[in-house]
């Protein structure tokens, strides 16, 4: 039986590494398919389902902003912190409905400086400076 | 007991710790103010903002922020019903009612007053219960420790979902990611795919910013974000309308009463939180009340009931955590992150081998009360305009500081990166009604359980661990 053989126990080593994934695999299996069982059995819950997909449909907004912030992660190693920064916080303030300018910008520069000085002399973290402006 | 306060007061009593206490109960009403910014939320922000600090001045500072955090969401739960934090939603239910008849301002101050009476309370509870229980906790070896541990992740497990299954489900993915990494007893690498960033496991700070903070910002992108309803607080022409009198405070001083000894209860026991707290606390009000039909269309009663519930949940919630190591909630799941980038281990041996800090806390603790109670007085009209604040600028500069955040705990961008990927799980978790906090818990008490258990089965050659755990157990009960 395969658990009898997960939990074999070695005596030098003690348990082996591999048990604890082993086990939470095996578990996640096992409630995966009593979920997907107790969800066949029920009919209210099938109709909850559906009606969660429908909620899923603005799925494209969600994964604009994941990119947005993939690439402000990407740009930071190279553009450096105080570059990358108000570039994306000003995109993702447009892009979640922000229409005055001023206020972007000065939303933009006020932060990524506030942020930046406070790491640098409260906390003594130097945020990367990229490998374009050295 | 009576010496370590005494140290507790003089490791405590410095200009910057009363100063982090007030700062971070600012901090945490602001944020908690702001409906869809949760305490948890906030908490897991600034954790990596303590770690330069002194442990006692970064601890006192999330503490601060969790107890404002839980208050200030019952500001724009009376000013507009919309709950600025999930604990305030039974405060919701009267104070809304309260404020419509033009009595909010009674209503809020209704909220401090309970709030802070009833997190006095439960704070009383945990300093004289914490040291106790510490000193029954030390005589456990790793044999009792696993079994221990074991029943904390079941409990979380049970408790903190809807679905019993899903619960468990997502505590077994937790302890799968806890696996990642190297292997701390034999060195084997496990899941890393090579990679040597991989290596170091995932780090917990990043992982809990990127749980708490992202899936909320994608859940407000989904729709087009519309500006935020414009907060007025408005002062009724009728003096008395605008404060709490002595015989309405004595009024409800039995329903906060009770509701302290319900919330210090709940908090004490993992995996249930302030939410129920206060809604069970809000049901027992209502039955015990003398006009019970007045609740819910503004009854002063059920706010102070529903506020009180939740934050006498504040103070209890660290007894699992500091004397046994166990986080009950979410919000002590990330304290329990805070203590360990400290270098300390939250567990029996964290009060007698640091009462300096222990005790530091306690007293920090009942600071960060009397600042609650000041800074929630002076400033409400500022509070209830931070509520008005355009949500196109929060999240946004919430989702820059995730970053920041993530990357300011060791200098890694892998750090950074693997915030967003937790943010994404934890997105998928939100949208299909899995619940985060067991999937956090079993993330943290994984190695936890594992290595106590894989030592103790090397100690008993390979028996069983409840053999090993009872017999150890009866000797120390009988030794001297």
């Amino acid at each position: 039986m395969e658990i009898q053989e997960l939990m074999r126990y070695d005596a030098s080593t003690g348990l082996s590494p591999s048990v604890f994934p082993k086990l939470s695999l095996f578990l996640i299996g096992l409630f995966s398919a009593l979920l997907i069982f107790s969800g066949l059995r029920s009919k209210e819950a099938i109709a909850r389902e559906d009606r969660e997909t429908l909620k899923m449909g603005s799925g494209t907004r969600v994964v604009i902003t994941l990119i947005i912030l993939a690439a402000y992660i990407y740009l930071i190693s190279i553009l450096g912190y105080l570059v990358a920064t108000p570039l994306a916080l000003g995109l993702l303030m447009w892009y979640f409905g922000e229409r005055r300018w001023l206020l972007i910008l000065s939303v933009a520069i006020l932060a990524t400086t506030g942020i930046s000085v406070f790491f640098r002399h409260v906390m003594y973290i130097i945020l990367p400076e990229g490998i374009l402006f050295p | 007991m009576l010496e370590n306060f005494q140290l507790g007061l003089q490791v405590f009593i410095t200009l910057p710790n009363i100063l982090a206490v007030f700062i971070g109960v600012t901090a945490g009403i602001f944020v908690g103010a702001i409906p869809g910014l949760t305490a948890t939320m906030s908490v897991a922000l600034l954790v990596p903002l303590t770690f330069t600090m002194s442990p006692v001045t970064g601890l006192a500072m999330l503490i601060g922020v969790y107890k404002g955090g839980i208050y200030g969401g019952s500001i724009t739960a009376i000013l507009i019903n919309t709950p600025g934090t999930p604990a305030a939603a039974a405060t919701a239910l009267d104070g809304y009612p309260l404020a419509k008849k033009g009595k909010a301002l009674k209503a809020l101050k209704m909220a401090i007053y309970a709030s802070v009476m009833a997190d006095t309370f439960s704070d009383i509870v945990l300093i004289l219960v914490a040291t106790p229980l510490a000193i029954v906790a030390l005589k456990l070896g790793p044999p009792e420790l696993t079994t221990l541990l074991i029943l904390a992740l079941t409990i979380v497990g049970l408790v903190s979902g809807k679905s019993l299954v899903k619960g468990l489900l997502v505590a077994s993915l937790g302890v799968l990611f806890s696996t990642v990494g190297m292997d701390f007893m034999t060195g084997t690498p496990r899941f890393t795919f090579d990679s040597l960033e991989m290596a170091k496991g995932f780090p917990l700070i990043p992982v809990l910013i990127g749980l708490f903070a992202i899936p909320e910002i994608l859940v407000q992108v989904e729709e087009k974000v519309r500006g935020t309803e414009t907060v007025v607080l408005r002062k009724s022409p009728r003096e008395e309308d605008n404060r709490v009198n002595f015989q309405e405070l004595r009024g409800c001083s039995k329903t906060i009463f009770r509701s302290a000894i319900v919330g210090t209860f709940i908090g004490a026991i993992p995996g249930i939180g302030s939410v129920i707290s206060s809604f069970i606390s809000y049901g027992m009000a209502k039955r015990g009340a003398k006009h019970p039909e007045e609740f819910g269309y503004g009854s002063l009663e059920g706010v102070a009931a529903a506020e009180a519930g939740n934050n006498a949940v504040c103070g209890a919630t660290l007894i699992p955590l500091l004397t046994l190591g166990i986080p009950g909630d979410s919000v002590t799941a990330v304290m329990l992150g805070a203590f360990l980038i400290q270098g300390l281990v939250p567990g029996p041996e964290l009060i007698p081998k640091h009462p300096d800090v222990i005790y530091g806390l306690f007293v920090a603790l009942m600071v960060a009360n009397i600042a609650n109670f000041l800074i929630a007085n002076v400033g409400i009209r500022f509070f209830a305009r931070v509520a008005s604040v355009s949500k196109t600028i929060v999240f946004p500069t919430v989702a820059i500081l995730c970053v920041v955040g993530s990357y300011a705990v060791e200098n890694s961008l892998f750090d950074v990166k693997s915030m967003l990927f937790f943010g994404i799980v934890g997105y998928f978790m939100r949208k299909f009604d899995f619940p985060i906090p067991p999937f956090l818990i079993a993330f943290i008490l994984g190695p936890m359980v594992e290595n106590p258990l894989r030592q103790s089965l090397m100690i008993s050659a390979g028996l069983s661990i409840f053999t090993v755990g009872w017999r150890q157990i009866k000797g120390k009960a009988s030794g001297p």
